[in-house]
């Protein structure tokens, strides 16, 4: 064809290298990935069989259940406060942790405990600190004259009580933020500070740039992650109250599980991942125009 | 002579050998695979003893037990490994997803075997146990333990409020006026105490709609009866303590409680709860000072003493490899001899009605109040949706303590929601 | 004297600048400290109840200093499962998967990042895509896949596919390797050097803060994982650590006191692991200059 021979030397080793990926794409991700498109049109216990309905299950999902409706809404809802909400803080945490200060080491790991402890635990004490009548949150905010809201047992309220608990597990993705800060070159900031550039500043044009690359894995790695919430809602609300945390993939299990339609449950996670995948395609393409990359071969 | 010596030997060793082999052959017994998702004590190793009970009892089968950790919902075990053919000969099964399990193909018809063996399960089961396990006319579970409901309270509560602790509320407005006595303010809005919180604890929709007198499901028309005008009616009563106390305030007061790991009726912040017998046992372990009685769930008079029971049953999954022996070890377990180890080693509750009068096998005398309730105990309806209507009826409720629909709405929205899923397995 | 000015300009400069990092830094004490506590809270009562007698354990309101210390929950909790047994199932999976990870995630983000050839972008579109389909749906499908290839009831569903690379990982790589100058591997390659020495010899040694990361965050997922294991495993000598744990839970009520003890055992290692592995972060590349 018309490549010359770097290109395709370029195109050999390219594949060579992604081998270990496409084998394990061909070996365990193309069999179930094209078994569940197939089962979305049909009726499917998930060991039988039942029908075949066409797009059936697509149709009635988006004309007739109230409660894919319902879903959809709740995981929207969190994923438009989650992914920014997120993103600030774990940045934040980040920078707070990126500090030239002794005991440094100490403050890392507070942060980063949310991750290692099981969940259970953690949803323990989460219950208690946002209770509404002796929860630490309500008590501070009492404090300044605010009557603090039946957080998780509040149907306006309980989705929100789910972001506010995700930042407990910002100290993973701080972790990223932490490591890809320390590959900014310190020289750039010593030029910059003898030039007399403010923090701001610092920040705005070093920074930033310099990081961009990590910050668009993780809007698209946070975007997915809200797109399929499930744990928090699983296992400290079961969906309540009315159905508020209620969002896409335990509504989607539950089918898959619990109510014996996996077929349908099928369809809701191909429509789900085509959500994703334009979402995702948007993100990249906007991205060239922030994403700063050094080694950006041109 | 030396080489005499040696041929008597081999010609012994070949013997002894060619002995032990077929020994071996006629004592090789056949593995039998047994799944349970019974992790904790003291289920777990009284399901052991059932097992080696069994293994002593013949020499044809040889079970195995694995303990399979996870809620009872959590299928996700079971459907992979029997969609891969590689699940258990018996699984103890939640008995009242049985229908659930038996329409998704997961489940063994147990009729030819039940047949073969010229056995009538339907004599030896309490009826509610039995008709858990039957779908469609086949039996597709041998029903294990139960459990049934009832009201706890607090004595002291009582007395502290000038009540008759032995004479605890009989009828809903007798409990409606108790609850508002027990009650104890802060200030308007915040509770130092709460008489009940009907919806803690068993005290679902199950629970009240039967109180009222409703029924779920009509079984012979195969219909959804869940706006029937009693459970409406009991939904109405919910809704009516919710306005009364002001629901943020309950919810927010139940919240504390919202994991499993702080008990309020132990901590005194509610005076009375519903909940099953094994709060018995813990009860024992984690309010050991508490003194408590247990009374009948209030009901509207002209109804009855009513209860309702759950518990597990032995089943044999799709695929298994196993079955005969899988089936005799499900009979056994299941049948006087399992279900007496573990009544007494538990004091979960019998499903045979031979045991039904045993009161000599429970540890606590306070079981005796459970055991006298399975004659006249209900069961969810058994039906192959199940789980689905559990959850519509849960958000139901919730939409209606939280006055977001009237209660003659939210249950219509659950039968125009469920009965097309159920009339599609009929 | 006409030098002097510039000279004593730049020295306020720089105190002025040390007066501002010395801010920041109490500042910053002061939230760290702040967040910390927050942070803490959760294992704080995760040790409190691991050291609670049963009745203790629902006392309301909480306890958080229990007295006399309920040592001998560890014991007991310690008994109630083969503990080690489990622990060196976790360990092997744990440290098996780190390995794979490590490999087969960089090969593939470095395919990504620093080979120039045709169809790599929408490669990694699709490796993004793999992780946009939820897994309840392609359990069954992949477990019977499994099933096929004798590998139920063994370690091999747990270890093998992270040795054919998982997406976040090849992504975080792949981010990472983009911002690494295009110059260094050019200049190499102009020497002569093979694709394979530029990744070993130049991409990787740079790369060791975010290898870091990837192997912590690899070694909790493994060690924290309930589905696959409970899922893959059906033997229960096979077990892991996060399936022992879920021993303490009867059917309708837990342990707790048991259950935070024998967490408590599983999380302390972890956390005095991580104490000393995010030192890497701190002595990453930035410190040596040799980026950028």
């Amino acid at each position: 064809m018309g490549m010359t021979r770097q290109e395709k030397r370029a195109l050999v080793m390219g594949l060579a290298f992604a081998a270990p990926w496409i084998i394990g794409f061909v070996l365990f991700v193309a069999y179930p990935v094209a078994a569940s498109l197939y089962y979305s049109f049909t009726e499917f216990t998930g060991l039988d069989i039942t029908g075949f309905v066409g797009f059936g299950n697509y149709i009635e999902m988006l004309t007739r259940d109230e409660l894919f409706h319902k879903s959809l809404y709740n995981t929207l809802y969190y994923l438009s406060l989650a992914v920014p909400l997120g993103f600030i803080v774990a940045l934040c945490l980040a920078m707070l942790l990126n500090l030239k200060i002794r005991e440094v080491s100490i403050y890392r790991t507070c942060v980063y405990i949310p991750n290692i402890i099981p969940a259970f635990a953690a949803s323990f004490v989460w219950l208690w600190l946002l209770n509404p009548e002796y929860g630490l949150v309500n008590l501070v905010l009492e404090q300044v004259g605010i009557w603090g809201p039946g957080w998780v047992s509040d149907p306006r309220w309980s989705k929100f009580s789910i972001v506010l608990m995700a930042q407990w597990g910002a100290g993973g993705s701080a972790m990223i933020f932490l490591a890809s800060l320390q590959d900014v070159p310190r020289s750039l900031y010593e030029v910059a500070e003898l030039d007399g550039a403010s923090a701001w500043r610092k920040f705005r044009y070093i920074t930033l740039p310099m990081i961009s690359p990590v910050i668009l894995f993780h809007v698209i790695m946070a975007l997915f992650g809200a797109f399929q919430v499930f744990t928090p809602a699983y296992i400290m609300t079961a969906g309540g109250p009315a159905n508020s945390t209620l969002f896409y993939v335990l509504y989607l299990y539950r089918n898959a599980f619990n109510y014996g339609k996996m077929g349908y449950a099928s369809a809701m996670a191909w429509l789900l991942f085509i959500l994703a995948l334009v979402t995702t395609l948007i993100v990249m393409k906007t991205s060239a125009r922030f994403v700063y990359y050094q080694g950006e071969e041109r | 002579m030396r080489n005499h010596f040696r041929g008597k030997f081999l010609v012994v060793l070949v013997t002894a050998a060619m002995l032990v082999s077929l020994a071996g052959a006629v004592l090789a017994k056949e593995q039998v695979t047994f799944w349970t998702n019974h992790s904790g004590e003291p289920d777990r190793s009284t399901l052991e003893s059932i097992v080696t009970k069994f293994n002593e009892s013949q020499d044809k089968y040889e079970v195995e037990m694995t303990v399979v950790p996870g809620s009872e919902t959590d299928v996700a075990k079971l459907m992979t490994a029997v969609a891969a053919g590689t699940g258990p000969d018996v699984y103890l099964i939640d008995r009242f997803t049985t229908a659930q399990r038996a329409v998704a193909g997961a489940l063994t018809d147990l009729t030819p075997f039940i047949e073969r063996a010229g056995w009538k399960p339907q004599d030896e089961y309490l009826p509610f146990a039995i008709t858990e396990s039957t779908w469609a006319g086949k039996v597709y579970s041998l029903p294990f333990d139960t459990d049934t409901r009832a009201l706890y309270y607090r004595k002291p509560d009582f007395t502290e409020v000038g009540l008759d602790p032995e004479a605890p509320p009989a009828t809903i407005d007798e409990l409606t006026q108790v609850m508002d006595k027990l009650t104890k303010r802060i200030t308007e809005r915040r509770f130092d105490r709460l008489g009940l919180i009907p919806w803690m604890g068993q005290g679902w929709h199950y629970t009240w709609g039967w109180a009222f007198g409703g029924e779920f499901y009509d079984v012979a028309n195969q219909q959804l009866t869940v706006n029937d005008p009693a459970i409406v009616e009991s939904f109405a009563w919910q809704a009516d303590v919710a306005d009364k106390y002001g629901i943020a305030a309950i919810q927010g007061f139940a919240s504390a409680f919202g994991s499993e790991a702080q008990d309020p009726f132990i901590a005194g912040k509610v005076s009375m709860i519903i909940d099953g017998d094994w709060k018995i046992a813990g009860l024992k372990i984690f309010g050991p000072e508490l003194d408590y009685g247990i009374t009948n769930i209030p009901t509207k008079p002209g109804v009855g003493p009513v209860t309702w029971a759950g518990g597990w049953a032995m089943a044999l999954p799709r695929g298994a490899k196993n079955p005969d022996g899988g089936f005799e070890f499900a009979r056994f377990a299941a049948g006087p001899v399992g279900q007496e180890i573990y009544t007494r080693e538990t004091s979960h509750l019998p499903t045979i009605k031979a045991l039904v009068d045993r009161t000599d096998l429970l540890a606590d005398p306070r079981h005796e109040f459970f055991l006298a309730g399975l004659p006249f105990a209900k069961s969810r309806p058994a039906v192959p949706v199940g789980a689905l209507l559990w959850d519509e009826l849960t958000a139901a409720r919730d939409y209606v303590i939280n006055g977001d629909k009237t209660p003659q709405q939210a249950l219509d929205d659950v039968i125009d929601r469920v009965q097309s899923e159920l009339d599609k397995n009929l | 004297m006409a030098q002097t000015a510039p000279e004593a300009r730049r020295r306020a400069r720089v105190r002025s600048m040390r007066r501002k990092e010395i801010r920041t830094q109490i500042l910053g004490r002061v939230v760290l400290i702040a967040m910390s506590v927050i942070f803490l809270v959760p294992i704080a009562w995760m040790i409190s109840t691991s050291f609670k007698e049963a009745h203790q354990v629902m006392a309301y309101p909480p306890i958080w200093i229990p007295w006399p210390f309920a040592w001998e929950n560890y014991e007991t909790a310690v008994k109630a499962i083969p503990f080690l047994l489990y622990l060196r199932n976790t360990l092997i999976i744990c440290a098996s998967t780190i390995i794979g990870t490590l490999i087969s995630s960089t090969l593939v983000g470095y395919s990504l990042a620093k080979i120039p050839w045709r169809g790599r972008n929408a490669l990694l579109i699709l490796i993004l895509s793999t992780m946009m389909l939820p897994f309840p749906v392609t359990m069954i499908p992949l477990f019977v896949t499994f099933g096929k290839l004798g590998w139920i009831n063994t370690f091999k569903p747990l270890i093998i596919p992270a040795f054919l690379g998982s997406p976040f990982y090849i992504f975080l790589l792949r981010q990472f390797f983009m911002t690494i100058p295009g110059e260094l591997s050019d200049a190499a390659r102009i020497d002569g050097a093979s694709e394979l020495g530029i990744f070993g010899r130049i991409i990787l040694p740079l790369s060791r803060p975010v290898l870091a990361v990837i192997a912590l965050f690899q070694f909790l997922g493994a060690w924290n994982d309930f589905l696959g294991p409970l899922i893959y495993l059906h033997s229960d000598k096979k077990y892991t650590l996060a399936i022992g744990l879920q021993m303490y839970r009867t059917t309708n009520y837990v342990q707790w006191e048991l259950l935070m003890a024998a967490s408590t055992l599983v999380v302390l290692p972890i956390l005095i692991l991580f104490f000393f592995a995010q030192r890497t972060f701190i002595e990453g590349i930035a410190i040596t200059g040799i980026k950028g």
